[in-house]
């Protein structure tokens, strides 16, 4: 039976599933919400005052943590913690630009609770690189399948109930350049306003990666403005229109502006 | 030798290291050991409050039905204002805010009752069962439509709250004559206190029917008044304790959850907790006044001021409380107080709305103006082709000349030595645009005054009691509170200097509405009573010793430890003269607070200066701006305790850029739009920027009054140096706080040719 969310907080029943397949069934049998680290669903759930009758513990599942190195990719649990992926040497190394993401994400204390599945699943901070980097998903759904895709894939339909347990991330080769900035109001602790993130391979333009995100702005790629970027030229005069095709809830927004600041900056930070 | 003779010392070379020493109450802070009040919550029988608060910013109230709350298990009271034995309405300055409303609610933090109950959970939820029937009335948003004729009326006055004027000379004649004039429109936010500890405390009820507070505010002796008149019952029933607070900066100044938890105790019998969460505190909590300021200023042709008006309205929100006391003060500091100008007007209006209620908040409208005043300088310079610095040297006010109210002033050095000290500030020499790629970096600099006391002949009077314990403690008492700015650290240097003692010898008392009363914790006074109070109580603390030693003591002085000999020697321990003393000595004072020569007080007395010097750097494709350093040069008497000196100079300024930079509470039609602080963003650690502090110690007219308060001087002149420095950077220059990046930027690319 499905409840409506209550008011009352102490109504919240948490389940404990004992694997993964088990999680998902869970979660669409009770149309429950997923809980890893909850930093970011406390926060929702607070702001409307209003707590699921259920929720689905990923805490015990082992089978969702990790994180390895594959001769093609990273394959990150989708319960890894953001900080220990900060503390991590080799991914640090080798993705620099996913720790730098990662270490804008709220403070050290979320940090410590907060995971990169739960990340992806509220929309957070992090999308817009895991976007240009190309990142992959593995999910489970109720019915027992397992799917894979890509995340661009992924956010413009997002399966029910479906249970993020992998994100692959493919090694960068030496040609890419990733990039990326947080526009915030302070130093530390933000909100983003505005994510611009974007890779950059001048050998194989095709290969050229744009995304963005922030507040009430759903992370994406920006696919109109990356086919207009070239070796030789940047869409200077042009980006404008393209990046408010690409993102129209900037459109007559000075927001719009900053974004497209961003992006040549980066384009020309990459070919230093 | 005199006590007299060295106290208080000044700051040396050889004396620094002895005067920095840590704070009474640092090591129990850092380690989380200090009690504060919302931690009272070991009390035999404790019930916990909750204020059930209007949904609507402005309706009629057709009808409140607590029935079912009150039958809900494990609630034990449930109040409206049918069960207030005394008054329904408190405030500082007019009683005007119900304590739970009758038939209308005038913003979304209005109270209509309140619950005690066995855990805050069933309190919670009891508020929830309490039924309250309302017609929506129209929502006056701002000023503007509060002042709109036909507008619904908020209070029986209507909607002007008050206003004020303050003239001299003739500014329509003055500004005809002038060569140039600069006009202005500014706006500031509505800005959170955020004090750590949200409002609370405990409501203990005694046998004798009689209530103790142990609460976070900032005047005990004046919330029993009101407390008083609330719970009709008489003072001597009444007590307030403020204990340590974990932060006020002004907004706990008026009462907030006092009301409700004294009348569940008393009626329960029993003691009641109210702790407002971060939400509650935001809706209900008191605000910094939004302002917005029209200014017209104008010089000849040799940069001579002669002109200047402003017009300033303030959104003072549904209720008073100090609102008409910010305005006085943003009046004054609005008629350019550092600056002599022949010919000024200026006039304000405080507004009611049905918006947060607005109140003190530390620079008290003062900041406020003077951003608009520094801003016009800079203007006005720019217009005469001036540098700033030497349009403000031209028309600086001299230590002779009297205030903008006409009234005697002492201040603290020459406001030229104060300018002068600030150009010599090193940051100048990363002035002017000099273009590093990305990031421009600018640097500016504004000026601020500032004066102590409650000020316009309000009453204002303090007093301290200094008494010796049979075990031979020295016991020195205050009215103050201890709300983190380091009062205790101040009274414990202060007491050590003028009493001779060693800190060991003494106990503070502070707080406490059966003790001295002191007055407010507010408008930077503390300071200036505790030292008024040590001096005339220090002759008569070393004769009441000297009687108790009997005649050969009559070479012998307070020291550490005991009386002593000339050489320093211990002679009497307070130990044995505890058990000589028959009776033990309690001396009292209690004085006006200095309001100067003039027959008629106006305007305050006693000023402190700043020039604060801030380097920013902007980004120029977000338009985001960087505080890079800021230095200070402050003219406000002598540094009693060096850490909480420095800690209130750069604590306000970080404020200060929280207000400049970040911080607003937007309020539409009533409404909040944001409600916690994962949206009303303030500085943090990392924000903090590198700050110097140079003290100008010493201060005219000898030493009447060597120690003024600095409590708000940090904050008064950060906004517009802020503001000079990105305009050094960019060439544009902010009229609206906070500076938003993408209005920056826009403002940039607009400029650009």
């Amino acid at each position: 039976m499905t409840l409506p969310p209550s008011s009352d907080q102490r109504r919240t029943r948490i389940l404990f599933p004992t694997s993964a397949a088990h999680a998902a069934i869970l979660a669409a049998r009770h149309q429950a919400p997923y809980l890893a680290g909850a930093s970011a669903a406390q926060l929702s759930w607070n702001k409307t005052h209003l707590w699921p009758e259920q929720a689905v513990s990923l805490h015990a599942l082992d089978e969702l943590q990790g994180c390895q190195r594959t001769p093609n990719y990273w394959s990150i649990g989708a319960l890894a913690r953001l900080s220990e992926l900060t503390s991590h040497p080799q991914l640090c190394y080798e993705l620099p630009a996913l720790q730098s993401a990662l270490l804008g994400v709220g403070a050290p204390g979320i940090r410590h609770i907060a995971t990169l599945g739960g990340n992806i699943g509220f929309a957070g901070d992090l999308l817009p690189v895991l976007l240009v980097l190309d990142a992959q998903l593995d999910w489970r759904l109720s019915d027992g399948d397992i799917r894979q895709g890509a995340l661009t894939d992924w956010l413009k339909a997002p399966p029910q109930h479906g249970l993020i347990t992998c994100i692959r991330i493919p090694l960068p080769d030496s040609e890419q350049c990733v990039q990326i900035e947080k526009l915030a109001s302070r130093e530390a602790f933000n909100p983003p306003l505005l994510n611009i993130a974007s890779s950059w391979n001048w050998s194989q333009p095709e290969k050229t990666r744009l995304a963005a995100g922030g507040a009430g702005l759903a992370p994406r790629r920006l696919s109109r403005c990356e086919q207009a970027f070239s070796p030789d030229s940047a869409p200077a005069d042009s980006l404008l229109p393209l990046l408010a095709s690409d993102l129209p809830e900037l459109a007559d927004q000075p927001l719009l502006q900053v974004a497209a600041n961003l992006l040549l900056a980066q384009r020309s930070a990459s070919r230093l | 030798m005199s006590i007299n003779d060295f106290t208080p010392r000044e700051l040396n070379p050889t004396n620094f290291a002895d005067r920095w020493q840590p704070r009474p109450d640092a090591h129990s802070k850092a380690r989380g050991e200090q009690r504060y009040p919302t931690d009272e919550l070991d009390w035999p029988g404790l019930l916990h409050g909750r204020i059930l608060r209007s949904p609507y910013p402005h309706a009629q109230i057709t009808g409140i039905n607590v029935d079912a709350a009150r039958t809900l298990p494990g609630v034990r009271a449930v109040i409206t204002a049918a069960d207030i034995p005394g008054d329904n309405h408190y405030g500082i300055v007019f009683r005007d805010q119900p304590v739970f409303c009758t038939d209308r609610v005038r913003y979304l933090g209005d109270a209509l009752a309140a619950v005690a109950a066995d855990t805050p959970e069933i309190a919670a939820h009891a508020l929830r069962l309490i039924e309250v029937h309302y017609t929506a009335l129209p929502v006056l948003g701002d000023p503007a439509a509060a002042l709109a004729d036909g507008a619904p009326q908020l209070h029986p006055g209507g909607n002007l709250l008050d206003s004020s004027q303050l003239e001299h000379g003739d500014v329509e004649a003055a500004f005809k004559a002038c060569a140039f004039v600069v006009e202005g429109r500014y706006n500031t936010p509505r800005q959170m206190h955020v004090f750590m500890e949200t409002e609370g405390g405990v409501a203990v009820p005694d046998d004798a029917g009689g209530l103790t507070f142990r609460v976070g505010c900032q005047s005990g002796h004046r919330d029993r008044e009101q407390l008083a008149s609330i719970l009709d019952l008489p003072l001597d029933k009444v007590r307030v304790i403020g204990l340590a607070t974990g932060g006020g900066f002004g907004g706990k100044d008026e009462l907030t959850m006092q009301p409700a938890a004294g009348l569940l105790a008393l009626r329960t019998r029993r003691p009641v907790r109210i702790h407002f969460d971060r939400r509650e505190s935001t809706i209900a909590g008191i605000k910094r006044h939004p302002v917005e300021l029209i200014a017209r200023t104008g010089c000849d042709a040799l940069g001579n001021i002669l002109a200047h008006q402003l017009h300033a309205v303030l959104d003072t929100g549904a209720y008073a409380t100090l609102g008409p006391a910010v305005l006085t003060n943003l009046t004054d500091h609005a008629a350019a107080p550092l600056y002599r100008i022949p010919n000024v007007k200026v006039t304000g209006q405080l507004v009611y709305t049905n918006n947060s209620v607005a109140g003190a908040f530390r620079g008290f409208g003062g900041n406020q103006a003077t951003f608009a005043v520094e801003s016009q300088l800079d203007k006005l310079a720019a217009a005469a082709g001036l540098h700033p610095a030497e349009l403000r040297k031209r028309n600086l006010r001299t230590p002779d000349d009297l205030g903008v109210e006409g009234q005697t002033q002492q201040q603290p050095c020459n406001p030229r030595l104060l300018l002068d000290t600030a150009l010599a500030s090193p940051l100048w020499d990363h002035a002017s645009k000099t273009d590093n790629g990305r990031w421009l970096t600018g640097v500016g600099m504004a000026l601020g005054a500032q004066g102590n006391g409650l000020g316009n002949g309000l009453p204002d009077s303090g007093g301290a009691r200094l008494s010796l314990s049979a075990a031979g403690r020295i016991e020195l008492a205050f009215g103050f509170i201890e709300y983190g700015q380091g009062v205790v650290a101040a009274v414990q240097n202060l007491a050590c200097e003028y009493l001779g003692c060693a800190p060991d010898d003494l106990d503070i008392r502070l707080g406490d509405s059966s003790g001295p009363d002191s007055g407010p914790t507010s408008a930077s006074r503390s300071s200036v009573i505790a030292v008024e109070a040590l001096r005339q109580l220090q002759p008569q603390w070393r004769a009441a010793l000297q009687d108790i030693a009997g005649a050969s003591a009559f070479d012998l002085s307070p020291g550490p430890g005991g009386l002593c000999t000339p050489a320093g020697e211990l002679r009497i321990s307070y130990v044995q003269l505890a058990k000589l003393a028959e009776p033990l000595p309690a001396l009292k004072v209690h004085f006006d607070f200095p309001t100067g020569p003039d027959a008629t007080p106006r305007g305050r007395y006693l000023q402190l200066l700043i020039a604060s010097v801030a380097r920013v750097a902007v980004d120029r494709l977000t338009g985001r701006v960087r505080v890079l350093q800021l230095h200070h040069i402050t003219a406000g008497g002598k540094v009693i305790h060096p850490p909480s000196y420095l800690g209130q100079i750069e604590g306000a300024a970080v404020m200060g850029m929280g207000m400049a930079l970040l911080e607003d509470v937007p309020m539409q039609d009533g409404q909040f739009l944001l409600d916690n602080l994962d949206a009303y963003l303030i500085p943090t650690m990392a924000d903090a920027p590198e700050q110097r502090v140079d003290v100008i110690e010493g201060v005219l007219g000898g030493d009447s009054y060597p120690v003024r308060g600095i409590g708000e001087l940090g904050i008064e002149a950060i906004s517009p140096a802020l503001t000079a420095a990105i305009e050094n950077a960019t060439g544009v220059r902010p009229d609206r706080l906070p500076v938003r990046p993408t209005a920056l930027l826009t403002a940039m690319q607009e400029q650009q040719p």
